[in-house]
């Protein structure tokens, strides 16, 4: 047990005495996950919304889908996305494998499930009165859409925060398609897959710590823009 | 008068089920209808297709055009207050704003709008509009999604059951709304409520629904199962045990539900039926009850006669009455009488 308490200690003196190696990690995940989100939301949002939103044949085989692919293993999306992506694949003429955009991608696949099915789900359940209300108030159209997404806005947040956490937290793309490449494409996960590997505790652990503060600060983030969303 | 809305032949279904069935309706411009019935009878549904919410099938004009049920334009002259009301989530000033900005409203039109809005649901701006929506009580939350429709000054406004669910002293503060929104725009108005003395007060046409069907006027109605015997006659036993009988009359009637005007009910005490009834001849139709309410009747153009219900059972008829007649019988609430009606008053709706 001790050389966990003594991990910890470590750790602590690391995060402080900070290197630019481990800096190097950090700024490469907030790069990854910011573009990971920023995607999912761009393609999810509206995707999960038009199906949450419109009755059209094969809805529900779609929702069935999105539902299946949350379940979906970060090493299967590593594994797909490298096949496409990779020199011999249909896109490896992008040369996208070992680069964050790359990485960005493969995370994008993993996110969008969720985000397509919580939204998908918080716009079917809103009430039949809403629809009505507004439409008796005189909107229709995008008018009546544009309200109908921000009356659903902390089920959208919820949506948001949960595929941050899936994104934040996955090792298996990452790993795969951006290779742990040092000062490139090492993660704080793949960091400390390597770290945990060569056996070196306290490192890893000040990685953890650092994840964990990275997804407070976002949720801190988030619960303020809920709050304002309330006055 | 002109008609704002003409109803012919329309039907309405959920899925397969039929929840209205009209063979006729007008609403004249600037009338005020009440719209009464037992709960399920269509109500909220007519006054969904009053709103073009439903789509339905059969023939409906809105201000002398042919409408289909999903008229945008029609919409933004046409508002409805749900029996069930729903503030959007959001502060009490955009909830009632939200009408005003997509009808282009200025900044400081809408301001104003919202503000007289309030003011006419008895709620202060200064401590109501900016508050959120899920700090109001239900009956404050009734008012606002009142003034949210007032602030669009409609030129029809309906209301489904606007002073259910809420105190006096709100029911009061949402009837003085409606009475002071006749006044100035004089919309036209649809209020389906349960609250019949009210409605005396302030409808000019009362319309009563069971089972889809509509009846014009203030109307007694006799709701089934009707059956035919063996001689062809049509007849009903009620709750009361009585037995009602009806004309056979054009014989395409499906017999789902008759209705008796408060002008053939005869009111009679037990044992002087015969001075009542007096010259007219025919078959009669009997029941036993209660004088349980009377009120002053206040149609616009109305004779000014007095409304007396009186409960038979689990039914309870309304009658026309002069004021000769009450002082010389002798009626009030609380006296027993018989109530009289010529078999061939009895229509199918
Ligand atoms: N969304 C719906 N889907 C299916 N059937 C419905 C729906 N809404 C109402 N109905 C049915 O339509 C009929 C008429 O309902 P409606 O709400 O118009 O009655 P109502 O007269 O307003 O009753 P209440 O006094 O209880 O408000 C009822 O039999 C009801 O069961
Ligand atoms: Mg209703």
């Amino acid at each position: 047990m001790n050389y966990i308490t003594e991990g910890f200690s470590q750790a602590l003196g690391l995060i402080f005495s900070m290197n630019e190696e481990t800096w190097s990690a950090v700024r490469t995940t907030m790069r990854l996950t910011m573009s990971s989100m920023a995607l999912t939301l761009v393609i999810g949002l509206p995707l999960g919304f038009a199906l949450g939103y419109h009755e059209f044949r094969g809805r529900r085989i779609i929702r069935t889908a999105a539902d299946t692919f949350l379940a979906l293993p970060t090493v299967v999306v590593g594994l797909i996305v490298y096949a496409f992506i990779s020199n011999r694949g249909p896109f490896g003429k992008w040369q996208l494998l070992f680069t964050v955009e790359g990485m960005a991608i493969g995370q994008t696949i993993l996110a969008l499930p969720i985000v397509v099915a919580l939204t998908a789900s918080a716009i079917e359940n809103l009430e039949e009165r809403l629809r009505f209300t507004l439409l008796t108030l005189g909107a229709s159209g995008w008018r009546m859409a544009v309200t109908c997404l921000t009356e659903s806005r902390y089920a959208l947040l919820v949506a948001a925060m949960t595929a941050y956490g899936r994104i934040v937290a996955e090792v298996g793309v990452s790993m795969m398609i951006g290779g742990n490449i040092k000062w490139h494409t090492r993660t704080i996960t793949t960091a400390i897959t390597l770290e945990t590997g060569k056996g070196d505790f306290a490192l890893g652990i000040a990685l953890g710590l650092l994840l964990l503060s990275i997804s407070f600060a976002v949720n801190v983030a988030l619960s303020f823009v809920k709050h304002r969303m309330d006055s | 008068m002109k008609n704002i809305y003409e109803l012919r032949s329309l039907t309405h279904k959920y899925g397969s089920r039929r929840t209205l069935d009209i063979k006729s309706l007008d609403i004249p411009e600037g009338a005020v209808v009440g719209l009464v019935g037992p709960n399920g009878s269509g109500k909220s549904t007519l006054l969904k297709v009053l709103a073009f919410l439903q789509p339905f099938d059969g023939e409906m004009q809105y201000d002398g055009r042919a409408v289909s049920g999903k008229e945008r334009e029609a919409r933004m002259n046409v508002t409805l207050l749900l029996q069930e009301p729903y503030l959007l989530r959001r502060s009490v000033f955009e909830n009632i704003a939200y009408g005003l900005r997509l009808r282009g409203c200025s900044r400081d039109e809408t301001a104003a709008r919202v503000s007289d809005a309030l003011e006419r649901v008895g709620m202060p701006f200064g401590e109501f509009a900016h508050r959120p929506w899920f700090r109001l009580s239900g009956g404050e939350s009734q008012r606002v999604s009142l003034a949210s429709r007032l602030a669009l000054r409609p030129k029809v406004l309906l209301l489904d059951e606007p002073t259910a669910n809420v105190d006096e002293l709100s029911a009061e503060r949402i009837k003085g709304a409606i009475a002071k929104a006749i006044r100035d725009w004089g919309s036209t108005i649809a209020v389906a409520t349960h609250d019949l003395t009210w409605l005396y007060e302030v409808a000019t046409d009362i319309v009563s629904l069971y089972g889809g069907r509509a009846a014009g006027g203030p109307t007694n109605l006799l709701p089934g199962p009707w059956n035919i015997d063996e001689a062809g006659g049509r007849y009903a036993v009620t709750g009361g045990g009585w037995k009602f009988r009806a004309p056979v009359a054009s014989g395409t009637d499906d017999m789902v539900c008759a209705a008796v005007s408060p002008e053939d009910i005869i009111i009679c005490p037990a044992e002087d039926e015969g001075a009542a009834i007096g010259q007219m001849t025919g078959e009669f139709n009997r029941a036993r009850g209660v004088i349980t309410q009377m009120s002053l009747e206040n149609f616009s153009g109305g004779s000014g006669g007095i409304i007396a219900a009186i409960t038979c059972g689990n039914l309870t008829f309304k009658a026309r009455l002069t004021r000769n007649a009450v002082t010389e019988q002798n009626l009030c609430p609380g006296v027993e009488v018989n109530v009289v009606f010529p078999v061939s008053s009895v229509k199918f709706i």
